[in-house]
């Protein structure tokens, strides 16, 4: 990927990339954290898609538009919760039809003119938020990943566990009012809370420039934080659950500081057909179907997750200590860096093919973390990670939370 | 785009080939019309009766890949960077990789991992307690579970299929299989006639197909040894049927079969199809919002199409508070058949823009392959989207008749 190609415009950036049929907007604005406010941001979200004083259906122009694929959505990053428009339009081109300047005005007119006068959405969309909540309960995957977020971290803006707890969450949802959404519409999603763009795929400049005098939004200059200062907390628990089938086991181990190049070489490391978790937890002793390791850059957190029998946790136990142990030898890890780097060159290469992979590229470099990440600089860079440094830091690992989530049913 | 042609390689199976001297990396599938469901319980080989369950296919499966010849050849795959993989569908199983070196050397070792299987009682005991475990994590998805009951009700053979409705079986029936039965259910459906190779990329198409011809020059032949089953033969069946599980909420499922009309192309009728299944239960669609604002409706989180020899159908998942005014609604509206120019047109671009979306993601679209070669051997559907009439759709919809359907519900057990 060619990051020099990338043009900032005000803060709202364009990569242009004729490979590709499509072209993907994103604009995202400072939301308010906490977990009503969550919960309110979801439905304003929902609703300024159904909802509008210039389109009497929205879904009928988005037809119109090529089916551009419009929708808000909220995100939650450290201890900063966004709202984000993001737009898939077909290119041009490609359907013979110069329709841009009609999507780009009603991109403009959705996130402009809202009408927020209609209860019976509300209360429609209300329903249908606690329905998808509960649905994803019903997968206890999901379930799992929320209660050990919970248990881990010591992070009281950001609990999973009013959304497990589905009584406790349906009461706030069916306490939100129109007045709220208005509320929050009119503090969150205006040009002073925006504060970045993007532009990716089949489009020339001259169309970019057409899209800008749309939305002349500019970044203003606000930094977020994006840094949590929660800290790992120490526990080794289980939760029983009677309804569920499969255990995993989660361990979590603190570690000094990590950047975001190292995580992805201990990530190459650890994870795939080669790496050390399949290698050592399912192909020596065959205890799991599944294991990885996830990094939390920014609460130093180091974790594995494997999906074992629930009688088997110590020995999985013993299978991660003994990985541990591999990682610090700086000895053993001369092939298994050699291959880290190399699967990363390659997966460089791959990248200008995959549209997914470069959006997700092009926002963490444009959001620019941690410590202001580049991709580009990290793979110019990549061999000068060695053997020593890797088994350094992981000879920093502490063990601080062990948690298992226990699938109980007899089927 | 995404046009394949179909090349008959010597042994006779089917090489489908996308040559696009732009990608850099090259996808390959190995696909045999063999997986999980019932159909495939009964069958006679060599004169003896053998009865199996569902977990064969997939525990097949990974014997094959895991336990080959050259090892297992995923993680030789991963060491030369590609991407592999494999999964065992109610109708197919498909070994595929993707990626941009080694290529010729690993299509070999793919096909002789699948054609010459070399696994013992070793083997299978080891790979046993992985199975077990993906097996929990199938037997918690109950939107699987929902859409599998919808598929079992259509079909009569399926009433064997087991009572977790996962494509993986369960603990108990992992527990039990042997080596001996892995091979005779390989033996039976692993053959030369039930397979297909896919392969998309920038690739010399005659040396190719060389290299492939001699690859299976030196592989004994695979001959057809069982009669393989037509499900399609069977009678349309209406069913209503429920299991019980502890979820949050009541997880439904529809299933509607449609006699297939004549004087239509297989084309043409996926086409209509999937404007049926947009007109219906598209997230975008007018009639979803209704049937949204009516209360009948939080969400649907999936459908799809299949079309066979005799039938069309139309499956999809919801969620619910009244599922059974959900079915009356859906079906009237269906035989109101009355679709509005303006409705069709909408449909018409909705449906163009997903296939160009589609083939932005160069390689994850051509392993859908699979799923689509049950009905079609055209990948694309994007031509025939912009030369299809609303006269056209209409005449073919006027032809349908929705009088079957089955139900399925994963019920919420309150706790």
């Amino acid at each position: 990927m060619d990051l020099s190609r990338l043009i900032n415009d005000n803060g709202v950036y364009l990569y242009q990339d004729d490979n590709f049929n499509t072209i993907n907007i994103q604009l995202s604005f400072n939301g308010k954290v906490g977990n009503r406010e969550d919960a309110v941001n979801y439905v304003l979200c929902k609703y300024m898609m159904q909802s509008n004083e210039i389109y009497p259906s929205i879904n009928q122009k988005m037809k119109e538009l090529y089916a551009m694929d419009l929708y808000f959505f909220p995100q939650k990053i450290g201890k900063t919760s966004s709202i984000i428009v993001s737009a898939d339009l077909v290119s041009p081109s490609i359907v013979e039809d110069d329709y841009l300047a009609g999507a780009f005005d009603f991109i403009k007119n959705i996130i402009l003119h809202p009408k927020f006068t209609d209860a019976n959405l509300l209360e429609t969309i209300k329903r249908s938020y606690i329905s998808t909540l509960a649905h994803k309960l019903s997968n206890s995957n999901n379930k799992a990943k929320r209660l050990f977020l919970d248990n881990v971290f010591d992070d009281e803006n950001n609990k999973y566990g009013c959304s497990i707890d589905l009584e406790y969450i349906s009461s706030i949802i069916n306490s939100i009012t129109l007045d709220d959404i208005k509320e929050a519409y009119k503090n969150s999603i205006n040009e002073q809370t925006f504060y970045r763009g993007m532009v990716f795929g089949n489009i020339s400049k001259e169309q970019f420039d057409l899209f800008r005098k749309y939305i002349p939004y500019k970044n203003n200059g606000d930094v977020l934080d994006y840094a949590s200062k929660c800290k790992i907390v120490e526990d080794d628990s289980e939760v029983l659950d009677h309804d569920a089938n499969e255990s995993i086991l989660y361990v979590t181990y603190e570690t000094d500081k990590i950047d975001e190049g190292l995580s992805k070489v201990l990530s190459s490391i650890f994870n795939g057909g080669n790496g050390l978790c399949h290698q050592i937890l399912r192909e020596k002793y065959g205890l799991v179907y599944s294991s990885y390791i996830s990094i939390y850059c920014y609460k130093k957190a180091f974790v594995f997750t494997t999906k074992i029998d629930k009688n088997n946790k110590q020995k999985a136990m013993e299978a991660i200590k003994e990985i541990i142990s591999i990682a610090q030898d700086k000895n053993k890890l001369i092939e298994l860096l050699k291959f880290a780097k190399e699967y990363i060159k390659n997966e460089d290469y791959l990248l200008s093919e995959k549209k997914d992979y470069i959006l997700d590229y092009l926002d963490d470099y444009i959001r620019g973390i941690p410590d202001n990440f580049n991709y580009n600089d990290f793979i110019k860079n990549i061999d000068s990670y060695t053997e020593e440094e890797i088994a350094q830091h992981m000879g920093t690992l502490k063990l601080k939370n062990v948690f298992m989530y226990k699938g109980d049913k007899n089927a | 785009m995404h046009n394949y042609k179909k090349i008959v390689l010597n042994n006779g199976i089917p090489l489908y080939l996308y040559n696009d001297k732009s990608l850099k990396q090259t996808f390959v599938s190995y696909i045999v019309k063999y997986g999980s469901s019932g159909r495939w319980f009964n069958f006679n080989l060599d004169g003896k009766e053998h009865n199996v369950s569902s977990g064969y296919a997939h525990y097949l499966e990974h014997l094959l890949g895991e336990h080959s010849k050259h090892g297992n050849i995923y993680t030789n795959f991963d060491s030369r960077c590609l991407n592999a993989n494999a999964y065992t569908a109610l109708d197919h199983t498909c070994y595929h990789f993707v990626g941009a070196g080694n290529i010729k050397k690993s299509i070999k070792e793919l096909i002789e991992a699948i054609d010459c299987p070399v696994f013992d009682d070793k083997d299978v005991n080891q790979s046993r307690h992985a199975i077990c475990e993906e097996a929990s994590t199938w037997q918690d998805n109950y939107d699987v579970q929902a859409v599998n009951l919808v598929e079992k009700n259509l079909f009569s053979t399926y009433d064997e299929y087991d009572y977790t409705l996962s494509p993986i079986g369960n603990r108990q029936i992992t527990k039990e299989i042997t080596t001996q039965s892995l091979y005779d259910c390989y033996n039976a459906f692993y053959t030369d006639d039930n397979k297909v190779l896919v392969i998309a990329g920038n690739v010399n198409e005659e040396e190719l197909v060389d290299y492939l011809n001699n690859i299976y020059a030196n592989i004994s032949s695979h001959q057809r040894r069982v009669i393989l089953p037509n499900f399609d033969l069977e009678p349309m069946r209406t069913k209503e049927e429920e299991i019980v599980r502890k979820v949050d909420v009541d997880i439904n499922s529809l299933g509607i079969k449609i006699k297939k009309p004549t004087n239509v192309s297989k084309e043409e009728l996926v086409i209509c199809m999937n404007f049926l299944i947009n007109y219906l239960i598209s997230s975008d669609s007018d009639f979803y919002l209704y049937l949204k604002s009516k209360n009948l409706l939080d969400f649907i989180y999936y459908g799809y199409t299949k079309i066979t020899d005799n039938y069309i159908q139309l499956i999809h998942s919801y969620v619910s508070n009244n599922p059974k005014e959900y079915l009356k609604t859906a079906r009237d509206k269906l035989y109101r058949k009355d679709m509005s120019f303006s409705e069709f047109e909408g449909i018409r671009r909705s449906l163009i823009a997903e296939e160009v979306r589609d083939c932005d993601d160069k390689y994850s679209a051509p392993s859908k392959f699979g799923d689509r070669l049950q009905y079609t051997e055209n990948y694309s559907d994007l031509d025939i989207y912009k030369k299809i009439t609303y006269e056209r759709f209409m005449e073919i919809l006027n032809m349908l008749r929705f009088d079957n359907y089955t139900m399925g519900k994963v019920k919420q057990l309150k706790k």
